[in-house]
């Protein structure tokens, strides 16, 4: 199914090996978050798959590539991709709504937006949340990122951050209920 | 809140809720005295925590549902009207002609993604897709791909609409019986065996696909589709996603990836009947994964139904257990056998099929389950009992009933197997051509069945049939040729066969071109077959049918009209009068009442033959649009134009939906409407058709086709008409050119493209070249048509034209003299043609 749907265009990486993640982010973003786009509007009408799409792109993207980035960062990297689609969709329609002023984001959506569904822009505050979240401890943050946007299992994170699982679960817990505490006031 | 705080609350947070619920409280409330700012979060952290809900995944989850696609407003030339169903491969819409010309309204399947080719494979299968004209069929009526705003390319595929519910829910809600059931099920048998014979596999049946429409007829829906869906996928020929999405319905094979016949089919078949008769399928697959599930299928044997219901006869157990056997090999041959068992079953009489090793399988499953067999108790000891005396009749019986089936069966079931030897190409992922398989199922009809004489002529001829149905005629031909070698002159010749074969022999020539001995073999069958059957027999009308196309080709007019009066006759005596032979027949009959210049008789024949054959096929049929097309053509000759007009409407609107909007067949509809108006001088409307049908025709003729020529006549006329003299110019030069180098000429292109040049030079003033063409064109013509036929006598009102425009007013008066004493005696008095003669005349 991979080679099928290799048509989509691939930045030139020639020096894989010595690229950081950061790099591959960089040089990546643009297209990861088309095939993201893409991905969520195919899978529309069924349960939201981030597992998949990750699991795909990065398939696609490590296949005959020896890279020093592991599979599981790819996870990771997708699911910042996964992130930014989904808050930047979010954001502009919901400025689109507002006429301007996309900074004031607030819950309290009234009728006026009747034709979206007003959970549609949960992920804003979510969002927000995120990044305060990332200010006071960061690896909590990116347990949230990567399980949410990403469909990273308890093991794979533990392995992907180098710490035990329970110290994986442990973030999880605190971190959802912290952020949990924030949205929904 | 900063990082302090966080800490605290983290920290807090965590002990506390690893505290027994007991004195969680307390904790609280020294947390609260301590950090009484951070009281209130904690509070919420907590709740948070108990909550069911995950309120981060629903924000995540409602944000992913932004991007849920809009519906397109339209796909290819359809409007789409709403959303019918999501599905795993994509989505289906209801939709309506874009140009609004269409009541009718179908259904497109856009699928989520596709490769750029998926026209090209369209229009190859298409043909043989659009052979599946069953009653109990859903038609596939279009088909190509679809951009979206973000360039990704869907192929989509347009379908009769089928207006219903599905066979198990329609079973349920109209309670119906056993008996009933049984029968929407035969019905559905057909179907499949129908296109089984047509080597094309389903692959996909479930119940979601057999519906039931408001007449209470079974429609069967997306037929070969799915084949069609995994190629676009890469998988070939193996089982695959499309299948895994309702594993309910699926065959082991589908599970495991492996190859997909026939046998696939009738494996699904059984799990449907499982359903319609139980309300459950064979095995219980709750909550199991796929690899569960086919581990399940491969070693697991369905629960006998008589077991869930002692009200079901134990008979059907044997059917079921035959149609779901893991190995491909060891379920019924094909559809028909299944069919027949049914039907043996509904009359109580023993069944045929003996599923292998039954008797370990039911063995195996009273030593798994005794508790389940003595609680069973009396019941199931009857069952086996019952079962056990069905099995003795039918050693008894099943000898006599397979040797009046088993010829026929297995010429079908031969046809129906060269798709598991085809496996080696197959497993390769390459998609099998029909021809592919028919050359191997020569080759083995040659060798293997040197002793079984019968069969192997009876396969020839079904292979030669199939060559012919394929368009492969010297292919056709010497398959036929062997069965006819085999048949003739054997001591207790088989006339019936031997009538048969003469009969396709005598199509096979037709197409290669050889009328002689189409002829000579439809001769020999009218003999035959009156001599064995007497005249009243279906295969006398066939050749006498025959004969009068023969006939009318070789310009014998009245030899053809008796030969195609003689074979209506024949077809309304054995069918009765509204049976679609008989209407065909009578269509044959109106055409050579129309090559006689007999109008009103040809009318007649040709509207009784639309009636029948709407009738049998309704509206939206290749047939009907011909019916249609042709009397609109005897209507036009007769001077009816209107109704003609009306008719051509009705015709070209079902043509659009049928036919792809690249097809000759499409175009051969428009062009007579086109022609129609450029001979009532409507230029206006028959312009765009003409360029319709001209742009096909290039396509798929290529430029320097004949056809092309006399398509850019038909435009050069309109232009003509419409004042676009150097456009036309250009049209007509073009035509001329292509009918000079082209082989194959029909003069009659030449000259009217050269008349054409003729009326343009006219329209510019340029009476001397005008003269010189149209004179050229006189003169051929008389050689050709002879100097009495219309379109020769027609030639001089243009040289009229041209000698008045050269101030020659005597030559002007000779030529329209002339033109309006023809016109008047062969037209009515107010036809255009005499009317502009005589308005000539009057202004000299």
């Amino acid at each position: 199914m991979t080679e099928k749907n290799s048509s989509d265009v691939r930045p030139e990486l020639t020096h894989v090996n010595e690229l950081s993640a950061d790099d591959l982010v960089q040089s990546a973003y643009p297209e990861l978050k088309r095939m993201a786009r893409r991905q969520l509007r195919k899978e529309s009408g069924q349960a939201f798959q981030t597992t998949e799409l990750v699991n795909e792109s990065v398939m696609r993207w490590l296949k005959g590539r020896q890279s020093a980035v592991s599979t599981l960062a790819w996870m990771a990297i997708m699911a910042k991709v996964m992130r930014n689609v989904l808050v930047d969709e979010a954001r502009s329609r919901h400025a689109q709504k507002r006429g301007n002023d996309p900074q004031k984001i607030t819950i309290n959506f009234n009728a006026e937006f009747a034709d979206e569904p007003n959970s549609a822009y949960e992920v804003l505050d979510l969002e927000t949340a995120l990044i305060q979240l990332h200010s006071f401890d960061a690896r909590k943050a990116e347990v949230i990122e990567c399980h949410y946007f990403g469909g990273m299992t308890v093991k794979e994170m533990a392995t992907h951050f180098a710490v035990g699982e329970a110290t994986v679960k442990r973030d999880l817990i605190t971190a959802r209920a912290w952020i949990g505490s924030q949205i929904k006031p | 809140m900063n990082n302090q705080s966080f800490l605290i609350l983290d920290e807090q947070f965590q002990a506390i809720i690893q505290m027994p619920e007991s004195e969680q409280n307390e904790a609280i409330a020294d947390f609260g005295k301590k950090h009484p700012e951070l009281l209130k979060t904690l509070q919420d952290m907590l709740k948070v925590h108990q909550s069911e809900n995950d309120s981060l995944e629903s924000a995540v989850v409602s944000a992913s549902q932004m991007f849920e696609e809009k519906p397109p407003e339209r796909i290819g030339s359809w409007r789409v009207l709403s959303l019918l169903g999501r599905g795993g491969m994509g989505d289906v819409y209801l939709a309506q002609r874009d140009d609004g010309e269409y009541e009718r309204q179908v259904a497109i399947k856009l699928m989520r993604s596709g490769q750029k080719n998926f026209r090209n494979r369209f229009v190859e299968e298409r043909q043989v897709l659009a052979s599946l004209q069953h009653p109990n069929i859903a038609t596939l009526l279009d088909g190509g791909q679809w951009q979206s705003d973000d360039e990704t390319v869907q192929p989509y595929l347009v379908m009769e609409y089928v207006q219903g519910e599905d066979i198990l829910s329609y079973a349920n809600k109209h309670d119906l019986n056993q008996r009933q059931r049984l029968g929407l099920f035969l019905d559905l048998c057909a179907a499949v065996q129908f296109a089984h014979q047509r080597l094309i596999v389903h692959r996909d049946i479930k119940p979601a696909n057999v519906l039931i429409d408001d007449s209470g007829q079974v429609k069967l829906l997306d037929f070969g589709i799915a084949k069609w869906i995994d190629e676009e996928q890469g998988h070939a020929n193996t089982g695959s996603m499309t299948s895994i999405m309702t594993p309910q319905f699926a065959s082991p094979e589908q599970l495991n990836g492996g190859l997909l016949t026939t046998a696939t089919d009738v494996y699904a078949l059984g799990v449907l009947l499982y359903h319609l008769l139980s309300g459950q399928g064979p095995h219980e697959l709750k909550n199991k994964s796929i690899g569960e599930i086919a581990n399940l299928l491969q070693q697991g044997q369905p629960v006998p139904l008589s077991r869930l219901s002692n009200k079901t006869d134990p008979a059907i157990d044997p059917i079921l257990l035959a149609c779901c056997q893991a190995d491909p090999a060891s379920r019924y041959q094909s559809v028909s056998l299944l069919a027949q068992d049914i039907k043996r079953f509904i009359k109580h009489e023993p069944i045929l099929k003996k599923p292998p090793g039954f008797w370990q399988t039911f063995r195996l499953f009273c030593k798994r389950n005794t508790g389940v067999v003595a609680a069973a108790g009396i019941f199931t000891v009857l069952a086996s009992l019952l079962l056990a005396f069905h099995l003795y009749r039918l050693d008894i019986e099943k000898k006599r009933v397979l040797a009046q089936v088993e010829r026929s069966d297995r010429v079908s079931q031969f046809m129906v197997n060269l798709f598991d030897r085809a496996n080696p190409t197959v497993a390769q992922g390459e998609a099998i051509e029909p021809k592919v398989l028919l050359d191997q199922g020569l080759q083995e009809i040659e060798s293997a069945l040197v002793d079984e004489p019968e069969l192997q002529t009876q396969l020839y001829q079904t292979i030669g049939r199939a060559y012919l149905k394929l368009g492969k005629y010297p292919d056709a031909k010497a398959a036929t040729e062997k069965a006819l070698a085999q048949t003739a002159g054997t001591a207790d010749e088989d006339v019936e066969r031997l009538t048969s074969i003469h009969l396709l022999m005598a199509d096979i020539e037709f197409n290669l071109g050889n009328a002689e001995d189409s002829r000579k073999h439809s001769m020999l069958a009218k003999e035959r077959a009156i001599q064995r059957f007497g005249q009243n027999h279906r295969m006398v009308a066939t050749a006498l049918n025959n004969l009068g196309v023969m006939a009318c080709n070789a310009s014998e007019f009245d030899l053809c009209l008796s030969h195609h009066q003689q074979s209506l006759e024949i077809r309304t005596a054995l069918h009765g009068p509204d049976h679609d032979r008989v209407g065909t027949a009578h269509n044959y009959v109106a055409m050579a009442y129309d090559h006689q210049g007999m109008f009103d008789e040809a009318i007649e024949h040709y509207r009784e033959s639309l009636r029948i054959l709407k009738l049998s096929f309704g509206e939206l049929h290749p047939k009907v649009i011909d019916g249609h097309a042709n009397l609109a053509g005897g209507l036009v000759q007769a001077g009816h134009t209107e109704e003609a007009k009306e008719l051509l409407v009705v015709a070209i609107k079902s043509a659009r939906q049928v036919h792809a909007a690249d097809s000759p067949e499409l175009a051969g509809i428009l062009l007579m409407k086109a022609f129609l108006h450029n001979q009532l001088e409507e230029y206006e409307q028959a312009l765009p058709l003409s360029e319709e049908v001209l742009t096909i025709e290039r396509n798929a003729r290529g430029n320097a086709h004949p056809y092309v020529a006399y398509d850019l006549n038909l435009v050069g006329r309109g232009q003509l008409g419409t004042g676009r003299l150097d456009e036309a110019e250009k049209s007509f030069t073009e035509a001329v050119q292509i009918m000079q180098e082209a082989s194959e000429k029909p003069e009659y292109i030449l000259m009217t493209a050269k008349q054409g040049l003729g009326r343009v030079y006219n329209a510019k003033g340029l009476f001397e070249e005008a003269q010189t063409i149209l004179t050229e064109t006189w003169e051929t013509r008389k050689t050709i048509d002879g100097a009495d036929s219309w379109v020769t006598v027609w030639t001089r009102y243009d040289l009229g034209v041209a000698a008045k425009g050269l101030g020659d007013i005597e030559r002007a008066k000779t030529h329209w003299q002339a033109v309006l004493a023809h016109a008047t005696k062969a037209f009515p008095a107010d036809d255009v043609r005499t009317v502009k003669t005589q308005e000539a005349l009057n202004n000299l």
